[in-house]
């Protein structure tokens, strides 16, 4: 029953297993990521910095050559013609966000908190099937719907009224059809937070006293901030930059920013300037998502009070 | 102070290569040193528990000799091989996992026939030697079940045969029954230390059940904190308990603060300390000599100890404590008493059932006994 | 509360019956026999599908969307999987900003994603053709896999990899015989995602394509044109395979979309 220290031998000298199983691991790690990093640096990255570059280039008839000119960016800061479609297609972009998460977020909530609850299953799943149907098909569906001879013409015909061609060819058509497309893309996210957010925490509020719109506005709501936010900036990110959907339904009044863009890149052959207004738009558009985060957080404070 | 680290010689490797031998094995993680500096030797067809509370890095332990951590600093050797550089599905070794680790998309033949599916061997050796196992772990004929249909104690059993179809020099267990009920685990200690019998392995077990580690070990090792506080057999660890930590571990421990003012030579060499505790002087038979003064704990297990009216005299070479009898439990075969002695501190005293102890009231004058060679001192 | 309930119930309909309306017009009045995809509804045919299926630009254009499809869910299952197997097993956070490197191209218009690719084929001399549009196809898909896979590991017990490894496996066998098993429905999910956006995609496509179309760009051409009524068939193709791989990958993936898991 010896009570002496038995003192542990010095470390042994040379390699011992100190991180050896991390370089092994870090090689196999690097192995496995780098097809998805060459892909991203070689159709992303690469991409972006040449169309950038592009932006202070020249075009001709003929030819395209990059350059330092600084002409595209200047013509497009201030000229009204492109201000003009800016502005156009940040306040579709804005509209149809908002309207999105407005219309979007009833049934969120009604499948996670709401009555649908049970039905959640059934309900995403139509969502996601309006999700996955073809873009352009449903441009064509509104266009074939608001035209002249159009479904809804048809039924106004039937008790007298119209044919009414303001249904088409113009702003209002275009956020319609945007709207129609992206609900579906805001549904997702707010549903994702909405789900997340623990329904006790609901019930409290009401225990606590609070009417519904209270607790929708001060618990509810803020808890499901980020797919909100996510939902609108998806929604915006699209519709501000969208081309497809003016080209058919929009007529001359509803042409955006894309339209002219795509136009540079097409029949117009002026991709210096293309690229220098799309870099604009994306820019504008950053600090528009910017605004509206700030915004968000300032109600949020306002609300928890 | 650690006593027996269980290092078989000196520092160098002894003759007949140990199933596992650590030296100097220190392990963290970020500011977190979970293990300290361990050396250990693990003979051939041994049974060794690890035990120790959580966090104390029994695991990490056995996860070293498993192949899944690294050590930061020190070695490991598997049967005299040193194993730093291999990695896991190169060394000897296997593990029961602490929830078992079944394949879910595999049958039970496949699950246990698996490794010896991925060293290639033939169809109809895998299926025999699975039957084999099966029969092992007795759970014939459960081939073609899938892991989502057996109960907790067959998954377990499963995971077993599994580990032990490669015949692995060192066999590894995690806490393998910790999922299980009480007597689903008492069952399970016999059938372990069965199946071991008929295999052969080296059995490492981590555990934080004392009482498991007793009953199946041949040696069990201490570990606190990241270090290893003693290795024994059970009756040694029991018996004479290294530090404090290892006493309040195993078992039920009645602990004695008091400070050295004697030390006398005693009978076969050893020592006999004299320990003032409260008002009392307790003798208690030590290997070492200790200074006078040196704050200490003298341990005593409860079944070591008796009650004795204040009356009776003492007999030789008992330490006796007067005291307030505080409650008593009848517990069967024996009664518990709580007793406070030595001016505040309380201790436990196991009796038999006789009749003189089941007529105590609470509030009775008693004299708590015990003798001098049932103490264990240790020092903080 | 139960007058709520009607109510809220009621809106969820009508916002559905909104979401639908468009996509069955399209898909009823394919069907109909006088092709003017206006009431009153004349009569069933199928007039318009014999057409569809005799016009050799259309049926060519099925045949690379077809193509590009596969081709795009094979590779971004493939890359995407990789990457998120390299992430599960090794925490870094250089792997956090390359999922979030991958995910990125979601934030851009599909628009300036085109001409991006257009302008850097352009500089490198490379012609246009199926191989370019699948990697635009590939930027938007790969995001779409990499989530899949990710929520799947999400919930991944590792210690049968460990296990694996302690019966001998080395890791690849560990991977084909353990891990890809288990994950298996996750990633033949993601792959069909990502098939289904491939199919619909068009913004990029336009952008990215030398002479062969895909499905969307026909119908575009055709919308160009002016209605007609095989517009109504070749859409309701189109419609009817995305639907098809959306209800298979629901069925595989298991998972359902209110986010409970059929256990391991």
């Amino acid at each position: 029953m010896s009570t002496s220290a038995i003192v542990a031998p010095d470390p042994p000298a040379g390699p011992t297993g100190v991180r050896w199983e991390q370089r092994v691991a870090r090689r196999w790690y690097v192995l496995r990521l780098s097809p998805l990093v060459l892909f991203l640096a070689t159709f992303f990255i690469a991409p972006f910095v040449i169309l950038f570059l592009y932006s202070f280039g020249r075009s001709s008839i003929v030819s395209l050559s990059f350059g330092a000119n600084g002409e595209n960016w200047s013509t497009v800061l201030t000229d009204d013609f492109y201000r003009t479609l800016l502005v156009r297609s940040i306040v579709t972009g804005v509209t149809v966000g908002v309207a999105s998460v407005l219309l979007a977020f009833p049934f969120a909530y009604a499948i996670t908190i709401g009555p649908l609850r049970r039905h959640a299953e059934l309900c995403l799943f139509g969502v996601l099937i309006t999700l996955f149907s073809a873009y352009v098909v449903r441009i064509y569906a509104w266009r074939t719907l608001l035209g002249r001879n159009g479904i809804i013409n048809e039924a106004f015909d039937v008790v007298g009224l119209g044919p009414y061609d303001f249904l088409l060819f113009n702003q209002p058509a275009v956020i319609l059809t945007l709207v129609n497309v992206l609900i579906p893309m805001a549904v997702l996210p707010i549903y994702s937070s909405l789900a997340q957010v623990d329904p006790a925490l609901v019930e409290a509020a009401r225990d606590a006293g609070a009417g519904s719109i209270r607790t929708l506005t001060a618990v509810t709501i803020p808890l499901a901030s980020r797919g909100i936010n996510a939902a609108f900036a998806l929604c915006f990110l699209i519709a501000a930059g969208d081309y497809v959907t003016p080209q058919f339904v929009g007529g001359i009044d509803g042409q955006m920013l894309g339209n002219v863009i795509a136009e540079q890149f097409g029949t117009a052959f002026n991709w210096p300037l293309g690229s220098a207004l799309a870099f604009l738009l994306v820019g504008v558009m950053a600090m528009v998502i910017g605004a509206w985060l700030l915004l968000m957080r300032f109600f949020g404070f306002r609300m928890l009070r | 102070m650690v006593q027996d680290k269980g290092l078989t010689g000196d520092d160098e490797l002894p003759k007949v290569d140990p199933a596992v031998s650590i030296r100097g094995v220190r392990r963290s993680f970020g500011d977190i040193d979970a293990l300290r500096g361990i050396d250990l030797d693990v003979d051939n067809g041994e049974f060794v528990s690890i035990l120790g509370p959580s966090g104390c890095g029994k695991t990490t332990l056995l996860r070293i000799i498993g192949g899944f951590e690294y050590p930061d600093v020190g070695d490991l050797y598997v049967g005299g091989r040193r194993m730093n550089d291999v990695p896991a599905h190169r060394r000897p070794v296997n593990t029961v996992f602490q929830r078992y680790a079944l394949f879910p998309h595999k049958t039970v033949a496949d699950n246990v026939g698996f490794a010896l599916k991925v060293a290639r061997r033939g169809k109809a050796e895998i299926a025999s030697r699975v039957a084999e196992m099966l029969k092992l772990v007795r759970l014939e004929g459960y081939e073609r079940r899938t892991p989502a249909s057996l109960s907790g104690g067959q998954a377990q059993r499963v995971a077993l045969a599994r580990a032990l179809i490669n015949n692995p020099k060192v066999l590894l267990l995690d806490e393998p029954l910790a999922a299980l009920d009480l007597k689903l685990r008492q069952a399970m200690h016999f059938e372990l230390r069965r199946i071991k019998a008929s295999v052969g392995s080296t059995f490492i077990y981590v555990t934080h059940d004392q009482e498991e580690a007793l009953t199946m070990s041949d040696r069990i090792v201490l570990m606190n904190g990241g270090q290893i506080e003693q290795v024994g057999v059970p009756v040694d660890v029991y018996r004479n308990p290294a530090t404090r930590f290892v006493s309040e571990f195993i078992g039920e421990v009645n602990l004695l603060a008091g400070e050295v003012v004697v030390v006398t030579d005693g009978p076969d060499g050893k020592v006999v300390v004299g320990v003032e505790a409260g008002n009392a002087k307790l003798n208690v038979a030590h290997n070492v000599a200790v200074a006078v003064g040196t704050r200490v704990w003298i341990s005593v297990r409860p079944e070591q100890m008796t009650l004795l009216d204040p009356q009776e005299t003492a007999a030789a070479s008992t330490n006796r404590a007067t005291g307030t009898l505080q409650s008593a439990v009848f517990m069967g075969s024996f009664v518990r008493h709580l007793v406070t002695i030595l001016d505040g501190q309380s201790v436990v005293v196991q009796t038999p059932a006789d009749p003189q102890f089941l007529d105590l009231n609470p509030g009775v004058d008693v004299v708590v006994q015990w003798p001098e060679a049932s103490g264990v001192l240790l020092c903080e | 509360m139960r007058r709520r309930g009607i109510g809220t119930k009621v809106y969820c309909a009508a916002l559905l019956a909104f979401l639908f309306a468009p996509t069955l017009t399209i898909v009823v009045f394919a069907f109909e026999s006088s092709g003017r995809s206006t009431l009153p509804f004349r009569g069933l045919t199928l007039d318009w599908f014999r057409e569809v299926l005799d016009d050799q630009v259309t049926v060519n254009a099925f045949r690379t969307s077809a193509v590009v499809g596969v081709t795009t869910a094979v590779l971004a299952a493939v890359i995407g999987t990789l990457a998120a197997y390299a992430i599960h097993r090794y925490r870094s956070r250089i792997g956090q900003v390359v999922v979030s490197t991958a995910t990125l191209p979601l934030a851009f218009p599909y628009l300036v994603l085109g001409i991006s690719l257009l302008s850097m084929f352009r500089v490198l001399g490379v012609t246009l053709s199926t191989t370019t549009i699948v990697s635009g196809h590939l930027l938007i898909t790969l995001p779409v896999v990499l989530a899949t896979v990710n929520a799947r590991f999400a919930t991944f017990d590792s210690a049968v990899e460990e296990a694996a490894r302690d019966l001998g496996a080395p890791p690849w066998r560990t991977f084909a015989s353990v891990t890809f098993p288990l994950i298996r429905p996750s990633v033949i999910g993601g792959g069909l995602l990502a098939l289904a956006l491939s199919l619909e995609e068009f913004i990029v496509t336009l952008f990215t394509t030398g002479g062969e179309s895909t499905v969307p760009v026909v119908i575009w051409g055709q919308m160009r044109r002016g209605v007609s009524p095989t517009v109504n068939a070749i859409s309701s193709l189109l419609l009817a395979a995305t639907v098809l791989l959306v209800l298979v990958t629901r069925k595989l993936t298991g998972a359902s979309l209110s986010g409970t898991r059929r256990s391991d």
